[in-house]
């Protein structure tokens, strides 16, 4: 057994132990915090060191566990996707802990607060057991523990009637995506013979239909996790709902399993034709575009940053999408550029949603609301979680130099490369990332500079935004470390692609690192650095004009009005309007409107809601088909003992008839 | 010669676009008005495949050119334009933002006749420009959108005068040259719709119940 | 020692050239209208002048507010380095600089977006709201323009695209490249906040974009805010002008021939804005939209007619 796996282990029995620990403290909400803590970040150390060391070593190993299980061995094991996503995992919930313990301290005396340590690490553990788990069966039961605990933690603040909403939505959810995932795993079963990883991957499915069967079926009950549209309905739901520690590592690496899943079933399945790639680029162009779309139009600063995972997730599946056809056309740079985009991304969102989060909980936090439009010149009060903000901000917009830039780069010259080197209508469409990525880029920059600046911009809108307090220490540190290692990887992308470099070849099929990669990111380096140097040559040339000259503090010039009041800053909903307007046929709109009317009008008031058309007009509509169902099949379950001696009696005389007539 | 005909046929699919993404009647028209007067000038840019030779080529291509000419690019859209006058409608009466939505359409449907044209067609002769089919596919394919979403019997047969228009970009590029007589007949079916259009309208708006109506009420209400 | 003067020819135009375009605009619109004008570097004697000076700041304001105006003119300087101008290769290209360089613009613009929003101006967070919807939708077209410029050369740098572009023929054998550049005027209209997408000289706050956002801004801030505009206009005009005019590799002729496309480039923003009016605010997406729609039928266009 290798020193990475025994760290990695470590840090999953330190993450148990500290969540019974909290289970035991019960009601010492203090104490339990900070037993919780210390596991956690304790496990994270280990956790990290040990994937790390798996990446650099590119260690391959499984380990087959001398325990027996109904349906075969239990085996786990380590590799570089493994070990890749591992990171990613320890590295968020670590912080989040980090985070959770100030954060969560509010919450002391007014509710069972150690439940919510406990079960995050419940969550990282099952998460890491998703990564470890060498067989399908110990991979669904760490990926129904993972759903569960996080189900827990969605409805920590269970008594409220829109928490309990979100928390079933969110239990149904990942019980649906559940059903494809069984079916795809006794689908790869049964031509290897075992569930282990190494038997499925070794049976090299063959058959055409079989692995298209495979890949759609992962491509349904992973995407539901990842949040692909349209099943992403859930996610803008549950993850609003959760503590802002939680909906961090949730966001950040909880619906990444899903892309964990995903690149593992591709794993399995060793030639890949081109179209699944299209079909990939297809659900990312649709998930990008409709979830930064979809942001831009929500007033709520949680479910703002939930639809940005859509967007994020929708990124990813295009790198992945670019990785499949240049796989399938046996093009190593394009599949490789494609994949490491991909998982870079995966990274880097972990790392900016994360602190995102984070950020909308210590302003929930500071001023008991999430709602866009009633914050405002937060920047004065909470200097250090408004500059965080303002870096994630500019990291989720893929701007340089920060770490959403290079994962985005690497995916945009895969989609370059295939398009000038694949054949025509595979090189066509992955250059269809191309426009798309950037009308994401526009309009995720749009939709962070809104959100970043009606609510630490400008002038407090509420009394509450102006009592605003900065967040405490820990809840500072874990933000200012998340947007930290943002800068470095932007700064440095060659060291993330020390860790990237060993996954993407990995799934890309083997082969190194792609010559022209390393000189890319190296001009990375140096236009990043360009920029620091400039900036601060032009700060200090401006500090040496503005010296000893007339420099003076005064009102906002209101072009002549001279009484303005905070109400009458640009909102959230009016900045977002003019980039909405052209796109309005993508919403299911409501509007309502009382318009002044007459020579001495009277209050007017307009109210206008932008709904999700996937959940309104697709995924609820089938639900509610399905209960009429249900209901309607109700009546089989009379809950009296005759009822069902008659049912079962029919069975009998039906299925007698059935084989009768069959043998006659 | 080649690269002429490449451009006129971008240019055919630049005014499909503008026609999509414009609400104004009179520009719509001006733009048909332009279609025809490309589509004239098509037969010139490029060498015919055909087996007519000589003196004969020469009246042929002149007398499709002027008929063209005439029909397409002058009396047509003249007819167009007389109609919409009587008629009071200046614009198409779609809210704003379908516009956008519009363009985006024919965007999509102009993409559609790219790949239609490389899979499905592949290109004529060897000497013949690769835009020809999707040029002709993509015109007709925004002629039928503009006719299927039209709100007012003017849109409606503008659309179809550009549907014409992508028939005839087709059947230059697919055969090579268009038997006259087949062009000559499917010009003139065309115009006789726009004349019946034309009457149609004029007599509708002479009703008197249209008469009754408000000028704006008519404008914003259309003509269905 | 090449290296040096190719160093040194990129960052003097860079430093030279842009004030004086927009001098040129608006002489050549004073011109058209029949006026004497401002002087051809008139443009230069404001901004000296606001160097010159202190500066007000509202008490809104924060950081964010002082960093918009260096972020913009860093970020643009940059992309005005990686943009070749008197040759077709700059001394700072590297390969795929397109996608860095169309980043860097919109990093200057995020900052810029935000520190207008810094003052908590009704004003300027309109004119932010309008400048993030438009570019978000110029940012397709500009992609897709700069994809069809470097496709046939087969990296994405603008050094090898210019390079490549007389051998392949030019502008006028290749319907793409043409497709391709009225995308990027349309672009370069939107992005330096022109007539028909705004106009600079409205005075009227209510119908403004870049203008009122940067309302606020006083002293030096607002002399890097021109700088930085009037950088952004010409480096978007360099992208235009190699693809459009051949300019040779090597020798004196390439620089000469670099500014007359620049200058052609500020008449043609002159003329336009001398003889159109500006469209309507909820006209201008679709504006947009057909500059994304235009480009994409050039990428088609590109490969129906077969890569070379």
């Amino acid at each position: 057994m290798s020193v990475a796996l025994v760290l990695t282990l470590l840090a999953i029995a330190l993450l148990v132990l500290g969540a019974s620990l909290c289970t035991f403290l019960g009601r010492q909400d203090r104490a339990a915090l900070a037993v919780g803590t210390g596991t956690s970040v304790a496990a994270s150390l280990a956790g990290i060191a040990g994937a790390a060391w798996a990446l650099v070593q590119r260690t391959e190993e499984t380990l087959v566990l001398p325990w027996r299980m109904p349906v075969g061995a239990v085996s786990i094991g380590l590799d570089p996707l493994s070990a890749f996503f591992l990171l990613c995992i320890f590295l968020v919930s670590g912080l989040s802990a980090i985070y959770g313990e100030g954060y969560l301290r509010g919450f002391a005396g007014r509710r069972r607060v150690a439940a919510a340590p406990a079960f995050s690490g419940l969550l990282a553990a099952s998460m890491a057991g998703v990564a470890l788990a060498r067989d399908g069966v110990l991979f669904l039961l760490a990926w129904e523990a993972m759903s569960l605990s996080s189900f827990f933690l969605v409805t920590f603040e269970g008594d409220r009637e829109e928490t309990r909403r979100a928390g079933i939505v969110y239990l149904v959810a990942s019980h649906v995506g559940v059903v494809p995932l069984l079916v795809l795993f006794v689908l790869l079963a049964v031509p290897a013979g075992s569930f282990g990883f190494a038997d499925i991957a070794g049976a090299g499915i063959a058959r055409a239909g079989l692995a298209t069967a495979a890949f759609v079926l992962a491509l349904l009950g992973f995407g539901l996790k990842a949040g692909f549209w349209p099943l992403h309905a859930w996610l803008p739901e549950a993850h609003p709902a959760a503590p802002s520690s939680v909906s961090a590592v949730m966001s950040g690496v909880m619906i990444k399993m899903g892309i964990y899943g995903l690149l593992r079933t591709l794993t399995f399945l060793p030639d890949p034709p081109a179209w699944w790639g299209v079909a990939m680029i297809c659900v990312g162009i649709v998930s990008g575009v409709g979830g930064v779309l979809h942001a831009l139009a929500q007033h709520d600063l949680k479910r703002l940053l939930a639809w940005h995972s859509v967007e994020n997730v929708g990124i990813i599946a295009m790198g992945i999408g670019v990785g499949i056809v240049g796989r399938a056309n046996g093009h190593h740079t394009v599949a490789f550029l494609g994949f490491s985009g991909a998982l870079l991304h995966v990274l880097n969102h972990g790392l900016f949603k994360g602190l995102l989060f984070q950020g909308a909980g210590s302003v929930l936090h500071a001023t008991g609301t999430k709602d866009i439009d009633s914050l405002g010149g937060l920047m004065h009060r909470m200097p250090v979680t408004g500059a965080t903000f303002l870096a994630g901000s500019a990291a989720i917009a893929g701007l340089p130099p920060l770490n959403g830039f290079v994962s985005e780069l690497l995916i945009y010259a895969g989609a370059f490369t295939g398009a000038v080197e694949l054949a025509s209508p595979d090189g066509l469409w992955t250059l269809s990332v191309v426009p798309a990525l950037a009308l994401i880029g526009g309009l995720a920059a749009a939709c962070f500079v809104k959100a970043f600046g009606v609510v630490f911009l400008g002038e407090p809108r509420t009394p509450a935004a102006g009592r605003a307090h900065e967040a405490s220490a820990s809840m500072q540190g874990a933000m200012v470390a998340g947007a930290t290692l943002c800068a470095v990887i932007g700064v440095a992308p060659l060291l993330a692609m020390r860790l990237v470099e060993g996954p993407g070849a990995f799934v890309a099929g083997g082969g190194g690192l792609p010559g022209g990669v390393g000189t890319l990111l190296a001009a990375v380096t140096r236009v990043s650095a360009a920029l620091v140097a400039g900036l601060a040559v032009l700060a200090a040339l401006r500090r040496v004009l503005l010296r000893r000259r007339d420099v003076r503090r005064s009102a906002t010039w209101g072009c002549g009005y001279e009484a303005p009041t905070a109400r009458m800053q640009y909102t959230a909903a009016s900045f977002a309007d003019p980039v909405l307007k052209p796109g309005e046929f993508l919403f299911d709109r409501h509007r309502h409107a009382d318009l002044p009317e007459g020579y001495f009008p009277r209050a007017a008031r307009v109210e206008s809601h932008r709904g999700d058309l996937a959940a309104d007009r697709v995924i609820r509509p089938a639900v509610n088909g399905l209960l009429t169902l249900f209901r309607w099949a109700g009546f089989l379950q009379a809950g009296g003992v005759p009822r069902y001696l008659v049912w079962v009696l029919l069975t009998v005389v039906v299925l007698l008839v059935w084989q009768m007539g069959a043998s006659w | 010669m080649s690269l002429d005909a490449d451009l006129l046929l971008l240019l055919v699919i630049g005014i499909d676009l503008f026609i999509g993404s414009t609400g104004r009647l009179v520009a719509r028209i001006r733009a048909c008005a332009l279609q025809g007067l490309v589509l004239a000038a098509l037969p010139l840019a490029i060498q015919g495949t055909g087996v007519l030779t000589g003196g004969q080529r020469i009246a042929h291509t002149g007398m499709a050119v002027l008929a063209t000419l005439l029909l397409k690019a002058v009396a047509i859209p003249a007819l167009l334009v007389y109609a919409m006058r009587k008629s009071g409608v200046h614009r198409e009466t779609q809210p704003e933002t379908s516009l956008h939505l519009s363009l985006l359409m024919c965007g999509i449907l102009v993409g559609l006749s790219f790949w239609i044209g490389a899979v499905m067609l592949p290109s004529a002769g060897a000497g013949s420009s690769p835009l020809g089919v999707p040029a002709g596919l993509a015109t007709l394919l925004v002629g039928l959108y503009l006719t299927v979403t039209g709100r007012t019997e003017i849109t409606q047969v503008i659309g179809y005068l550009v549907l014409e228009n992508g028939v005839f970009v087709i059947g230059q590029r697919v055969l090579g040259e268009f038997p006259l007589v087949v062009e000559l007949g499917v010009l003139l079916d065309v115009l006789v719709a726009v004349m019946l259009m034309a009457v149609l309208v004029v007599f509708a708006n002479r009703h008197p119940e249209d008469e009754a109506q408000d000028a704006p009420a008519a404008a914003i209400g259309g003509r269905r | 020692m090449s290296v040096v003067i190719d160093i040194a020819v990129q960052a003097g135009l860079l430093i030279l050239l842009p004030l004086p375009m927009l001098g040129l605009i608006n002489v050549v619109k004073s011109r058209v209208a029949g006026r004497r004008g401002p002087p051809l570097l008139q443009p230069v004697f404001d901004v000296l002048r606001l160097l010159r000076k202190g500066a007000v700041y509202s008490r809104t304001t924060t950081w964010v507010f002082a960093f918009g105006p260096m972020i913009g003119l860093v970020a643009t300087f940059l992309a005005g380095l990686i943009v070749p101008s008197a040759f077709p290769t700059s001394p700072f290209g590297f390969p795929a600089d397109v996608f860095v360089v169309a980043y860097l613009l919109g990093l200057g613009r995020f900052f810029t977006m935000a520190s207008a929003l810094d003052t908590g101006s009704a004003f300027e967070g309109m004119g932010a709201s309008r400048e993030a919807a438009f570019s978000a939708m110029a940012e397709p077209a500009l992609l897709l323009a700069l994809m069809i410029l470097c496709i046939p050369s087969r990296v994405p740098s603008f050094g090898d695209a210019f390079s490549a572009l007389p051998a392949a023929g030019g502008l006028l054998r290749s319907p793409g490249l043409m497709l391709a550049a009225l995308a990027l005027g349309v672009v370069l209209l939107a992005e330096t906040a022109r007539i028909p997408v705004d106009d600079p000289n409205t005075h009227l706050e209510l119908t403004m974009i870049h203008e009122v956002m940067v309302l606020d801004h006083s002293g030096p801030d607002f002399a890097f805010i021109q700088i930085g505009y009037a950088m952004k206009m010409y480096v978007l005009g360099a992208v235009l002008v190699h693809l459009v005019l051949p300019i040779p590799q090597d020798g004196w002729a390439a620089p000469a021939l670099f500014i007359v496309g620049q200058a052609a480039v500020a008449i043609e923003i002159g003329v336009i804005e001398s003889i159109m009016a500006r469209l309507r605010l909820s006209r201008v997406p679709q504006l947009l939209i057909g500059a994304c729609v235009v480009a994409a039928v050039g990428v088609l266009v590109l490969f129906t007619g077969g890569r070379p």
